[in-house]
């Protein structure tokens, strides 16, 4: 295998990529779980009480864990220890909570098992955002190259492709149960941590910055995963009822997240051609644009009465969020010392996190 | 200097047009909260028009629903920021007192098998007719848990744990595999 470090910042090691692409993908997937089941479980055991608890103890975990996370693997970097073993114990961690989980909910487990639950969950959610800052920083070290788009589109569409099939996910994870669901999600943890950890085996992040010494923009870090990450609530959270009023709700195995689903398909298949553009047009301005494009199309899809319109709006929103996901985190990583990139990859999520967060806590019926 | 938008002479219309961008987002997320109150009848037309007698995802469909059911007063209990397939609405026929559950399905006693929790009131009638289908009387209980409505499906209610154990058994041969039992 090629050291990463003889090619600079121009050669990329897809494998890495796609490692990571699997890696996120999985995670989205186990969050769609958590989601879908958490409530039902604090229901089925008499837990009821604690929705509270850990709707709170959730926001405070995604909020800040990153940035911990972060701050612990750059420091563990600066004293020559392996920055890796910071995702490699979280994958574990969260590997194994899914598995006790499966157990613990299962028809075979010791009666006192379940009265741990809650604490599972909260153990739970701090493995996953663990892992999640440190695995991504390692695209730090291809932030400068001139295909950073591309790879960014790689992951983009991974995600987007787990985004398409929501509806469907959650129907297959309700038809297996609870128990089998946690059990799948704890291997797909493990089969896409192992292959990440080989595939990042000899990566030192950082090491092709050796001499300089570029100052950390952390407010353009911070400002970059809001935005982004508004972007990205409003469309997943409120787009799929709002498209589905303007349109028409039509019966189909995809229920409510049909057009959305729809939507998020021109974006997968447009974000490729969509990295060349935003290579030749330079990071930041992409950027901008998609930006602007996002939320005025947002905005012609609420006002407009035509139909056609507003099927417009929905094209230039799923081409816009398309760039907007393969910009936003190379910006922000543009604007981090090296030194400190897994503690910014770190504000970046906790700051994409932010308005989901914000949203379920201000108001759960939306 | 390694950022594209440091050396791009148009910085300053990119960053005014970010600014510009970010006040714009505020905005449209502020309409977004606010559609059904100043968008409502853009959106109630469009459902008047487009949908009949199906479980809606939001008010507007709630009141096309309810107009066409007769309902009037239930029009008024729906939250009116409700805007995805939330409960705002008892299903008709489906949702009743303990007392009309236990003479209309046979089924009495304290110990409930419930099949599942739902906050979309869709997914609770499939199940509902899932289970109606091979038999069963099931009946629909509200739940209120930290501001959400969830919606209990129960499928048999027994008088001692062992019956209701047995019910879970022959539940989870039907595809139903997360059943559990609760003590009124």
């Amino acid at each position: 295998m090629m050291n990463q470090h003889d090619h600079g910042t121009t050669h990329i090691n897809w494998n890495q990529i796609f490692a990571l692409a699997a890696l996120d993908a999985s995670i989205l997937i186990s969050w769609l779980a958590y989601h879908e089941f958490q409530p039902k479980l604090l229901q089925k055991f008499h837990f009821d009480h604690l929705h509270g608890f850990v709707l709170y103890a959730q926001s405070f975990v995604i909020l800040l864990v990153p940035l911990l996370a972060g701050g612990l693997a750059d420091y563990l970097r600066k004293k020559n220890f392996n920055t890796l073993l910071v995702y490699a114990v979280g994958i574990s961690v969260a590997s194994m909570i899914f598995m006790t989980v499966s157990y613990t909910i299962s028809d075979n487990a010791f009666q006192g098992l379940t009265g741990l639950l809650p604490i599972m969950i909260v153990l739970w959610l701090i493995s996953m955002n663990v892992f999640h800052s440190p695995a991504n920083s390692i695209l730090e070290e291809f932030s400068q190259s001139p295909r950073m788009p591309l790879v960014m589109s790689v992951i983009s569409i991974a995600s987007v492709l787990v985004y398409i099939s929501k509806p469907l996910i959650l129907k297959s994870l309700d038809m297996l149960g609870g128990s089998i669901t946690f059990l799948i999600g704890g291997l797909v943890l493990v089969i896409t941590g192992i292959w990440f950890g080989k595939a990042t085996r000899t990566l030192v992040i950082g090491n092709h910055h050796v001499g300089e010494q570029e100052p950390n923009r952390f407010h353009i870090v911070v400002m970059a995963g809001l935005i982004t990450g508004l972007a990205n609530s409003l469309i997943l959270h409120f787009f799929p009822a709002i498209l589905e009023t303007k349109f028409g709700a039509v019966e189909t195995i995809f229920d409510e997240y049909i057009y959305v689903s729809a939507m998020l398909c021109v974006t997968a298949i447009a974000t490729l051609p969509l990295s060349s553009w935003a290579q030749k047009r330079g990071i930041y301005p992409s950027f901008v644009i998609s930006v602007f494009t996002s939320f005025i199309s947002m905005l012609i899809i609420l006002l407009s009465p035509w139909f056609w319109l507003s099927m417009v709006g929905s094209l230039f929103l799923a081409l816009s969020y398309g760039v907007l996901l393969i910009t936003s985190f190379p910006h922000a990583l543009r604007n981090i010392n090296p030194a400190s990139a897994t503690f910014g990859t770190g504000i970046f999520f906790a700051c994409f996190e932010f308005f989901e967060v914000l949203f379920t806590l201000i108001s759960p019926h939306h | 200097m390694t950022e594209d938008h440091l050396d791009n002479p148009f910085n300053r219309f990119w960053n005014l047009l970010l600014g510009f961008s970010m006040l714009l987002g505020v905005g449209v997320t502020v309409l977004i909260f606010n559609r059904e109150q100043w968008l409502g009848g853009m959106y109630a037309n469009h459902h008047k028009h487009e949908h009949h007698g199906e479980a809606h995802s939001n008010e507007s469909a709630h009141e096309a629903h309810t107009d066409e059911s007769g309902h009037q007063q239930k029009i008024a209990e729906a939250p009116h920021q409700e805007t995805e397939a939330e409960v705002a609405e008892e299903p008709k026929d489906k949702l009743q007192t303990t007392e009309e559950t236990d003479k209309e399905t046979g089924y009495s006693g304290d110990w409930l098998l419930v099949t599942g929790s739902f906050r979309q009131e869709k997914n609770a009638l499939y199940q509902l007719e899932k289970l109606e289908k091979v038999g069963y009387k099931p009946v629909l209980q509200k739940v209120e848990l930290t501001g959400e409505t969830y919606l209990r499906v129960i499928a048999f209610k027994s008088a001692t744990y062992k019956e209701a154990l047995y019910a879970q058994e022959k539940i989870s041969e039907i595809g139903i595999p997360d059943s559990w039992i609760l003590k009124r």
